[in-house]
């Protein structure tokens, strides 16, 4: 069983999708602003929860979303028409969240203890996974497993919008959710391994 | 992989897909911050298009500068040396124009892997310098050598600057992996006319002058695709 192959009917369904989102890109592309908005609201919630990801508060993750449709609109002419989009809009949104983390351990670095520590704000991620166990699982993986972790069931893309996301191979991406999966059968209690 | 464990991460990790919604406000202002700049664009050309288009322009610009030269390498060289040579530099440079067209193309679908076959060419290349051409010592090595890193660098800054605007215009993520392919880029061209300009073919100093002189140019894309703010508009 390979991952992301367990949801036949959803990647059917998702084939219709995709050629919607196409038609929409193709719109957007000539300046229909009805595209624009059926991408955005269609588009944002997915794009919010991948960028969210693991515990980002919903200000910061909103900033980000806000940052990467910023960039989806500057690039939009190197989206080729007849490709998939998720993986064209996840590989710009892989790199928002990427600098969103550099930027913001860039900050924490420079910031100054205070004597009072605030209180933790609520996460997105903690109000969109009921389980906090498994986020604390995930996060021990390594980071690269981690994100194809993320896109193949947060954002629930295939196998081939991965790694095209990613900027690998098929192949590579198969590996990488396998080891993961290997890793995380170790590491899940005795309950999840049952349900395993 | 069970199925059964999967549908556990599913459930667990993919939660309630509802609950993420953007809030409205914020959704209202990145329409009105997209439709405010929104105007017709038109898409770039294929990636074999545009592979070939830079592939072209490696061409052009290598036998523009190699006529310029006094051509003492190409003199100088043998029939099998000269075949080798150019068999590993022209695939090294069809390889760095595709690397070149997906970072400007987000989401392409890679042929191969990028980190694994750039090395083995750039082994390929080492092994024929190393093997064809002969390793006699030189006591004016390094006088004799670093006059053709500064132009191989030369070449290639000229290069870089040719190509950096075309490029600028598609990069949307990694601006240090495309200055890095606008390095390779231009200092495998730096390195082609060197090859075919330099009287001294001889292993050590090929490898370590004109080598030597790509790799900073991969050093220095890559350093300034990173420091370069992103071009602001389409």
């Amino acid at each position: 069983m390979t991952p992301g192959a367990s949801q036949p009917h959803a990647q059917r369904g998702e084939s219709t999708e995709e050629r919607e989102f196409m038609e929409l890109m193709v719109r957007y592309q000539r300046a229909d602003a009805s595209a624009v908005e059926e991408l955005v609201n269609r588009l944002s919630p997915r794009l919010l929860r991948f960028l969210a990801w693991p515990r980002l508060n919903p200000h910061e993750a909103e900033d980000l979303l806000q940052d990467c449709w910023m960039r989806i609109h500057r690039g939009r002419h190197t989206y080729r028409p007849s490709q998939p989009v998720l993986p064209w809009i996840f590989a710009i949104a892989r790199h928002t969240r990427l600098d969103g983390y550099r930027k913001r351990r860039r900050l924490e670095s420079r910031e100054k203890l205070v004597a009072e520590v605030p209180e933790p704000v609520a996460t997105l991620a903690a109000s969109t996974t009921p389980n906090d166990e498994i986020l604390g699982l995930i996060e021990t993986l390594p980071k690269s497993q981690q994100e194809v972790l993320v896109m193949l069931k947060v954002s629930g893309m295939t196998l081939e919008e991965v790694a095209r996301s990613t900027g690998s191979s098929v192949g590579s991406v198969k590996q990488k959710a396998h080891r993961a999966y290997v890793k995380l059968r170790e590491l899940l209690p005795k309950g999840g391994r049952d349900a395993g | 992989m069970p199925d059964n464990l999967q549908d556990w991460l599913n459930d667990r990790i993919a939660g309630n897909p509802t609950a993420a919604e953007p809030s409205s406000s914020v959704q209202k202002k990145i329409l009105n911050d997209l439709t405010a700049s929104l105007e017709p664009v038109t898409p770039l050309p294929s990636i074999p298009v545009m592979a070939a288009g830079f592939a072209s322009a490696f061409l052009a610009l290598a036998l523009i500068l190699i006529a310029m030269t006094d051509k003492a390498g190409l003199r100088l060289m043998t029939l099998v040396q000269l075949a080798s040579v150019t068999t590993v530099l022209a695939a090294g440079a069809m390889l760095v124009c595709v690397f070149l067209v997906w970072q400007m193309i987000p989401g392409s679908l890679r042929l191969f892997s990028a980190p694994r076959v750039i090395p083995v060419a750039a082994v390929a290349l080492v092994l024929v310098v190393a093997l064809l051409f002969p390793w006699p010592r030189s006591p004016a090595f390094i006088r004799e050598g670093w006059p053709c890193t500064l132009m191989g660098l030369g070449i290639a800054a000229v290069a870089a600057a040719l190509i950096s605007p075309i490029v600028r215009r598609g990069v949307a993520t990694s601006r240090t992996a495309a200055g890095a392919a606008v390095g390779a880029f231009a200092g495998t061209l730096g390195v082609a006319v060197l090859q075919f300009q330099c009287m001294r073919q001889q292993a050590p100093h090929l490898l370590v002058w004109h080598l030597g002189s790509l790799g900073l140019a991969i050093l220095i894309g890559a350093g300034a695709g990173w420091k370069l703010p992103p071009k602001s508009s389409s």
